[in-house]
């Protein structure tokens, strides 16, 4: 027979309105000593620094795109290179469970960005689908 | 439906004078061939097309290289000495394009994924167990079910968002495809580069306050209730006073 409490328990009503975090936490406040809760810190809502993340990949993908890049921007660029790899390293230490996970080619592939758009221009002359329209362009010319 | 072999060495020479000429000969004869031979023309022309760009071309071309090399004895075309360095590896030397570099290789393979991870290290550390050291069956604190309500959480915010308050437009289709490819982890599943950008735009406006609310349901219920009760208090109190006052 299962029974419900409306006022305790995880499936209560008062945990409907109550965030997994706060729930954490009061969990962890009334534990007993004999509990594995039991002398635990709080644990805190990682949002923030995500968003700060997420946010900053944003950022980079807007700078990047940007048409007719002069020096300024280009240095702009690298530095929020390297501050998105920085904030990876720090805000997702370890990446999705592995550790000094950052240490991957395509990671630090985007400090190298500033480079490729001073020999190639912008970005947009190395998008995939460049080639194919150039080609497909050549192609109905010659014909 | 049956073709002479006249029609069709007619149809081949054709092509190859269209290819070498490169242009279109008129149709002297195209009352003599039925109307549905000109699809077999198109295909052998297309055929003769490429093989003369893409084979004939290219080995005409690097014979008169060749040639006027010898005539001239230097090289037209001398070497790349980025080539013949040591430890060049021509395939990571050529650029990173947006999609593999950025799109697809970092957001969609790593960080989208790592967002999701850091949520689960929270809410599933293996710390937070009520099971006893040693039992059979380990009990988290969040359980299966608490832990299903936080990813429709998000799903639902990803479906929510809609053009004409966001500027994006997000389908419930595209949020339970990402529920699939970054929650259940599918395999199968797979975003192309546009779509991860549209994810890109969406994802660090969806995030707060998913697990810990900054302005939780129940306040906003409370204060509702309150701002009601309040009105309801004062609207009593002053028609009490008018009755009151258009008594005396």
């Amino acid at each position: 027979m299962v029974c419900f409490c409306p006022f305790s328990g995880e499936n209560s009503y008062i945990t409907l309105f109550m965030s997994q975090v706060a729930y954490i936490n009061a969990r962890i406040q009334e534990a007993r000593s004999d509990s594995p809760l039991y002398g635990l810190q709080p644990v805190e809502d990682p949002s923030d620094r995500l968003i700060e993340v997420n946010l900053a990949a944003l950022k980079w993908n807007i700078q990047q795109r940007r048409f007719g890049m002069i020096d300024e921007d280009c240095e702009r660029l690298h530095a929020m290179s390297v501050e998105l790899l920085e904030l990876l390293k720090t805000n997702m230490p370890e990446k999705t469970g592995q550790a000094s996970g950052w240490k991957i080619e395509k990671a630090h592939s985007i400090l190298h960005k500033v480079y490729i758009i001073c020999i190639y221009n912008m970005v947009y002359n190395t998008r995939y689908n460049m080639v194919y329209n150039t080609t497909y362009t050549r192609y109905n010319i010659e014909i | 439906m049956v073709y002479t072999r006249y029609v069709m060495v007619y149809i081949i020479l054709y092509g190859i004078l269209c290819t070498m000429f490169r242009c279109y000969i008129p149709y002297v004869m195209y009352d003599a061939i039925y109307h549905d031979c000109m699809v077999y023309y198109n295909i052998i022309y297309h055929c003769f097309n490429d093989i003369y760009h893409n084979i004939w071309h290219p080995v005409i071309h690097t014979v008169q290289v060749a040639d006027l090399e010898s005539s001239l004895k230097s090289k037209l075309r001398p070497p790349n000495a980025y080539r013949r360095a040591k430890g060049f590896e021509y395939l990571s030397a050529v650029p990173r394009e947006e999609l593999h570099q950025f799109l697809i290789g970092l957001e969609g393979d790593y960080i989208i994924p790592s967002t999701v991870y850091e949520y689960e290290k929270v809410l599933r550390h293996p710390s937070l167990v009520t099971s006893k050291q040693g039992a059979k069956v380990t009990t988290y604190v969040i359980s299966n079910a608490m832990l299903a309500s936080v990813w429709a959480r998000l799903r639902d915010r990803l479906a929510s968002v809609e053009s004409s308050t966001s500027m994006v437009q997000i389908t419930p289709e595209y949020a339970s495809h990402f529920y699939d490819m970054y929650i259940n982890k599918h395999e199968g599943k797979h975003l192309t580069g546009d779509r991860i950008r549209i994810l890109l735009l969406s994802l660090p406006f969806v995030l707060r306050d998913l697990i810990a609310p900054e302005v939780s349901n129940t306040y906003i219920m409370i204060c509702i209730m309150e701002h009601n009760m309040i009105y309801t208090i004062l609207h009593s109190v002053l028609c009490l006073i008018y009755t009151i006052l258009c008594i005396t």
